[in-house]
């Protein structure tokens, strides 16, 4: 198996890693780039841990191979925060207590936020259906929904109803 | 959990994946979304020594509709786009409901309508890693001579579990399989095996490009419903894709239902094509075809529940869309 | 009592910033120069003999450093029975016990080597189920167990299977059953689980040339996991130090040695280079811990007025291969296995049970959402077989203050039947559900934070500008420990929350605690905090009277400063600066330091499983639930729950609320969907994949909490614990509910949509 060089645009910023074909996008983020906010929680792309953002999409990057995720824009959960303020949804989690063990939370973190990118007032009920692809057990989602709720909210009061 | 050694291709065009293919044979795998196929490397069930990446490939990645074909649905479309797309909304929202029902929207982004087609078959022996299998002989699926599931069985018995696949077969759906030397087109149902070790046709070398759904000439209800623990991430214990279509006088034109978990391929109720057709949808047809789905579902004890238990839902979710079905 | 100015106040976690960053450091994350990576070969046969190993193969890798076995490694540790070795020796006992581990510069290199380890196993005939494993001639787990050292909890019986026997013994059982007027005998059986933590289990560990084994680990109980190492390999305590991060809950899994017996073992082979041993999902299903399944035997005798007389019960906990907690687990639940209740005549045999399974020990609860589920049911069932409503029937019985017990304590602080009254009021539980499928069922609970190994100490440092560090031993698992510290010492101190660090646990320098389990670091540590304050403003004060050469009686410390009757006041930095002035400005600081436990705190009677006082502190909490079932296909769904539990005083209403929240949500995965299904010994679903942990489709949306404040009177403003209670009563209150839909009675969890489809149809056939 031979090393090649994988470029990936991380957080806008370019990176390259000499690696081989079989790393996890994962791995690269945690054992070569040292970005370890993004975590491994079951390897499988069950648990969504791993959740970051490509091309603003959810994706699980235990089940990304590194040499896919080039020409992509990758955000993960140390690429949010502008100029050191937080944005809307991670406020959002601190102030709503949706953050207790804090393991699933970036990866919960990046999937709201793919969500209201998309949708920018969805109900509750399809917040929560857009949750179930991650896993929490501390929290029961309660306020993690409420934490995306307030989010919305907030939004409308700010640009009127969509 | 770590990958096994492989080199990775990205060919742009299809002729070039298809030589890739015709090159290394069974040392190579295609990868689409890769959440079937990397959990198998990784318990080291499957160990392509070549991964020929489907992704840039621009002809399989397209959706549309013609009028007097019907939809063309390229192999490495994802659920999502399936699921967001306004045509299929349209056209067939059974799919929708197939597609939404895939284990949960993250995985729907990157999973695909030609993986979920191509899923493995599954079985609660099988799919382990390499050192929980290592307590047990190899099974059939897995290379052995033995069945875990079924004592004595002299066959695998693994499960087909693909919701979206379901629905296409219900939908009347056709594969179109390429390779380097040519092409063929195969109805969906027969491009399954019913072998629980290889549950599908596709050869080594063949790539499965686009898979078409033909026009639906009358008015139709259509509906894909699964049976899980949980509300998300779970695969079926039971599926059910059932599509009926009524001639302008209200009687049924078409029937087709189809099973999903309940054998190593989906199972199709054949012979409701002959009781029920002409006839209108009431109590005691419905019982009819309840009925005769119960007694074609064989499942086996391979998914964690118990296959008399699943049978019965076969019963319950058939006897339930087609309650709903009538009161439209 | 005035008003606080932030107890009881919603406080925002001081540690969520850092955790919506992605910048909170859990264990796998660190990065130590020199670091290799461990690996274990496991045993895939639940009970053999290990004939051979043959290393060889590992060390024709490259990049290996260092393998280690058994016999290279030849301690046992255990807190309550020394009967687990750190990796096999000599023997199996279940499948996923580690054989081997292998330490190499990259994981797919410490894989191949461990994948490389060839062992020869001779078969033993295993065991796999408790009441086989206690008849006699079944084959011996552990044919020493009489040479295992062992504490006063654990009381195994010699050359049998029996890991513990907790017995109790209150009253004339039999008489009493003589003179009731009902007696019912039933079985509740409940299921291996797992909890599911999000964060795999890790450890680093590091022998460094000064001889001093360090070990980065998220482990509950930092000072008890050193106790632990130095314990089973004779070391001087002050020759290890155990180093926390933030923990991604544990839920009890991350107690005593896991990963961290791997990572010291192979730690002490590679020498002078830290090992870090990071669990694979399937790794912390086979080989950290489960919840016991445990059958419960339980005959009640009622009088027609519905009070209870006599209760005998009868426990076998599936402790698999090892003690690890099992004989705590045993005594504790088996111990509260009568309930909330008042009941004079009490007989209870509590058998902690070793088989080849995977390890069984504390899962949130610590046994006693097993034992709720059987004595709440029962009780539905006595309110069923009398005739009377389920909440009159509880209320009859239930224990109220200076009751005695049935070990003996007699109840310093309880208000259970308010949460009763409370959640039945809300669910209207004398009114029938919307329709012929629903039904309402409530449940309560109790459970008590132990008394023994309940030392807690506390430091605080108010420093010369103004802020203060909070030094403690307390585990942040993802509670909320770190705000609620913070508030206390706020409060005491009159210190602005952001001029307030909490560390983590280091063992060299926070002080010793006993772990952050069993719901007790609120009431522990917080009354270590605020005793360690109040020593900070009694300095303060003789500080002030020697600087401003006034009699310390009239002086007192007041909103932040010390005061004098005289009206002289100085602030607490001008008092630090100005007092150490000979240092002429080069800073100092003020130490409080504490130590808290309880004093009058008992064990319980070898013979009669009777004590004083063997609770810190004992927390009560109700459910009530409204379901829908499915009749077709047995499915559940709970339309709304209420819970109430008696937290003594709440202290964050933020925080309260989210462990109520996380912990009903274990108590619906226990009742409704999860099962660590294993056969012959071996795990079939150990995947997040096919282990039913609950996705936010799965909970119930109207979910109401309610908090009563029964104060206790040693607890810190009066609170007691919260991380448990609300995942106990949850069972029981659904097996209610469906007994009031359907008639039917289950009496085994999980309640799976198969099982009630089941019950349901042999339920049917009956009928004309």
């Amino acid at each position: 198996m031979k090393k090649q060089v994988v470029t990936l645009n991380i957080n806008n910023e370019n990176h390259q890693v000499f690696i081989n074909p079989n790393r996890t996008l994962l791995h690269v983020l945690r054992e070569e780039l040292d970005l370890t906010g993004t975590k491994c929680g079951c390897g499988e792309g069950v648990c969504g841990t791993c959740t970051i953002l490509t091309d603003g999409r959810p994706v699980r990057s235990c089940m990304t191979l590194a040499v896919e995720a080039q020409d992509k824009r990758i955000v993960t959960i140390e690429g949010l925060q502008k100029d050191g303020h937080l944005t809307p949804l991670q406020e959002a989690f601190i102030s709503e207590g949706a953050v207790q063990c804090g393991f699933c939370t970036p990866g919960m973190i990046l999937a709201a936020k793919s969500l209201l990118d998309e949708n920018p007032s969805p109900t509750e009920e399809e917040v929560l259906r857009f949750l179930s692809g991650n896993l929490c057990r501390c929290t029961g989602y309660y306020k993690i929904k409420n934490a995306i709720m307030r989010v919305i909210k907030e939004r409308k009061s700010i640009h009127g109803p969509a | 959990m770590t990958l096994p050694e492989f080199e990775h291709f990205e060919p742009k065009t299809l002729r070039q994946a298809c030589h890739l293919l015709k090159k290394y044979g069974d040392r190579a795998r295609v990868i689409a979304g890769g959440t079937d196929l990397l959990n198998l490397m990784r318990h080291r069930l499957i160990e392509p020594q070549y991964l020929i990446d489907l992704k840039k490939i621009s002809e399989l990645q397209t959706l549309q509709y013609r009028d007097g074909e019907g939809l063309m649905i390229g192999s490495t479309v994802s659920l999502s786009e399936l699921i967001h797309s306004p045509v299929i909304r349209e056209k067939t929202p059974m799919l929708i409901e197939a597609a939404r029902a895939v284990a949960a929207p993250p995985l729907q982004n990157m999973a695909t309508v030609g993986g979920n087609v191509c899923l493995n078959t599954r079985c609660s022996f099988y799919n382990q890693s390499a050192f929980w299998r290592s307590s047990r002989p190899f099974c059939f699926k897995a290379g052995g001579s033995v069945c875990h599931v079924v004592k004595h069985g002299s066959r695998c018995h693994a499960v087909f579990q693909a919701d979206v696949a379901c629905a296409l077969v219900a939908l009347n759906a056709q594969v179109k399989l390429v390779e380097e030397s040519g092409e063929r087109t195969l109805r969906l149902l027969e491009f399954y095996t019913g072998k629980g070790e290889s549950p599908n046709r596709l050869k080594p070398t063949e790539i499965l490009t686009e898979i078409s759904i033909p026009l639906a000439e009358t008015r139709q209800a259509e509906t894909y419903e699964k049976f899980s623990p949980r509300g998300a991430l779970d695969f079926p214990q039971v599926g059910v894709a059932a599509l009926i279509g009524y001639d302008p006088e209200g009687r049924i034109g078409a029937a087709n239902i189809v099973l999903n978990a309940v054998s190593s391929s989906p199972v199709e109720l054949k012979s409701t094509g002959s009781f029920l057709i002409g006839e209108r949808l009431g109590e005691s047809l419905i019982e009819r075809t309840v009925q005769s789905a119960f007694e074609i579902a064989h499942p086996v004890n391979n998914t964690g529940m118990s296959p008399l238990y699943r049978k019965r839902l076969v019963r319950i979710l058939l006897k339930r869309i087609l309650e709903k079905f009538l009161s439209c | 009592m005035g008003q606080h100015k932030i107890i009881g106040k919603p406080i925002l976690r001081v540690d969520a910033p850092l955790k919506v960053t992605g910048k909170a450091c859990y264990v796998d994350d660190l990065k130590l120069p020199g670091m290799l990576h461990g690996k274990v070969l496991r045993s895939n046969v639940p009970h053999a003999v290990i004939e051979k190993i043959d290393v060889s193969g590992a060390y024709r890798i490259p990049e290996v450093k260092a393998v280690v076995t058994g016999s290279d490694f030849p301690y046992r540790h255990g807190l309550l029975i020394r009967d687990e070795p750190f990796l096999a020796q000599g023997r199996v006992r279940y499948i996923g016990e580690a054989v081997a581990a292998v330490a190499a510069a990259n994981e797919e290199a410490a894989l191949k080597g461990a994948d490389s380890i060839r062992v020869t196993y001779k078969p033993l005939p295993p065991v796999f189920d408790p009441q086989q494993a206690i008849q006699a001639g079944a084959p011996l787990i552990h044919e020493e167990l009489a040479s295992y050292r062992r504490s006063e909890v654990c009381q195994p019986i010699i050359d049998s299977n029996i890991c513990s026997h907790f017995k109790l013994r209150k009253g004339d059982v039999e008489k009493a059953f003589k003179e009731a007027d009902y007696v019912l005998e039933n079985t509740y059986t409940t299921s291996f689980n797992q909890h599911g933590a999000l964060e795999p289990h890790s450890a680093i560990a590091l022998f460094d040339q000064s001889g001093k084994i360090t070990v980065w680990t998220g482990n509950d109980g930092p000072h008890r996991c050193l106790r632990e190492i130095g314990i089973s390999m004779s070391i001087p305590f002050s020759n290890i130090r155990i180093i926390s991060a933030f923990q991604g809950g544990g839920f009890g899994s991350k107690g005593g040695l896991r990963a961290e017996a791997i990572a010291v073992a192979l730690a002490s082979k590679v020498k002078h280079r830290p090992v870090k041993v990071t669990y694979t999902r399937e790794e912390v299903f086979t080989s950290t811990l489960l919840r016991h399944p445990v059958s419960i035997r339980s005959k009640v005798g009622v009088m027609k007025d519905g009070k209870i007389i006599a209760k005998k019960i009868e426990l076998f906990w599936n402790t698999g291969a090892y003690g690890e907690k099992g004989p705590w687990v045993c005594r504790n639940a088996s111990m509260s296995s009568s309930g909330p209740y008042n009941i004079p005549n009490v007989w209870i045999d509590g058998y902690c049970i070793y088989t080849n399974n995977p390890i069984a020990g504390p899962m949130r609860g610590f046994g006693v959402p097993q034992v709720a589920f059987a004595y709440e049911s029962q009780m539905d069932e006595i309110a069923h077989k009398l005739n009377i409503d389920p909440l009159e029937v509880r209320l009859k019985n239930v224990l109220d203050r200076n009751d005695e017990t049935a070990w003996g304590e007699r109840i310093i602080s309880i208000g259970l039947k308010e949460c009763l009254r409370k959640v039945a009021g809300e669910i209207r539980l004398s009114k029938p559900g919307k329709d012929r499928n629903c039904g309402k069922g409530i449940a309560c609970m109790q459970k008590f934070t132990t008394t023994l190994q309940g030392v807690t100490s506390a430091i605080v440092k108010y420093n010369h500008d103004g802020s203060l560090d909070i030094l403690t031993s307390s585990m942040e698992v993802g509670q909320g420990v770190m705000t609620v510290l913070s508030q206390f010492a706020s409060e005491e101190l009159n210190i602005p929350l952001e001029r307030i660090r909490v560390s983590s646990a280091d063992t060299d320098y926070t002080p010793f605690d006993a772990s952050t389990t069993g719901s007790r670091s609120t009431y522990h540590m917080g009354n270590a905090v605020i005793l360690a304050c109040r020593d900070i403003k009694q300095q303060a004060v003789s500080m002030a009277s020697e600087l401003l050469a006034l009699p310390k009686r009239e002086l007192k410390f007041k909103e932040g400063k010390v005061v004098s009757k005289r009206g002289h006041e100085i602030s607490m930095v001008e008092l630090i600066n100005r007092y150490y002035d000979g240092a002429r400005g080069g800073g100092g600081d003020l130490i409080g330091r504490a130590t808290f436990h309880t004093k009058s705190g008992t064990g319980l009677d070898s013979e009669t499983g009777r004590g004083k006082r063997p609770a810190a502190f004992w927390m009560y909490g109700a459910q009530a639930v409204e379901i829908e079932v499915d009749r077709d296909t047995g499915k559940v769904n709970i339309r709304k729950l209420c819970t109430a539990h008696d937290v003594g005083k709440v202290i964050n209403p933020l925080s309260c609320e989210q462990q109520m929240e996380g912990a009903l949500a274990m108590g619906i995965g226990f009742a409704l969907f999860e099962k660590v299904d294993i056969n012959q010994g071996q795990i079939m679903n150990p995947s997040l994949a096919s282990y039913s942990i609950p996705t936010s489709c799965d909970l119930p949306q109207d979910v109401n909490i309610f908090f009563v404040e029964e104060p206790h009177p040693e607890g810190p403003y009066g609170a007691k614990g919260l991380a448990e209670p609300a995942t106990a009563p949850t069972a029981a209150a659904i097996a209610n509910a469906l007994f009031d839909a359907t008639g039917i009675r289950m009496r085994e969890v999980p309640l799976t949509p198969e099982k009630i489809e089941a019950a349901l149809r042999k339920e049917s056939k009956k009928e004309p």
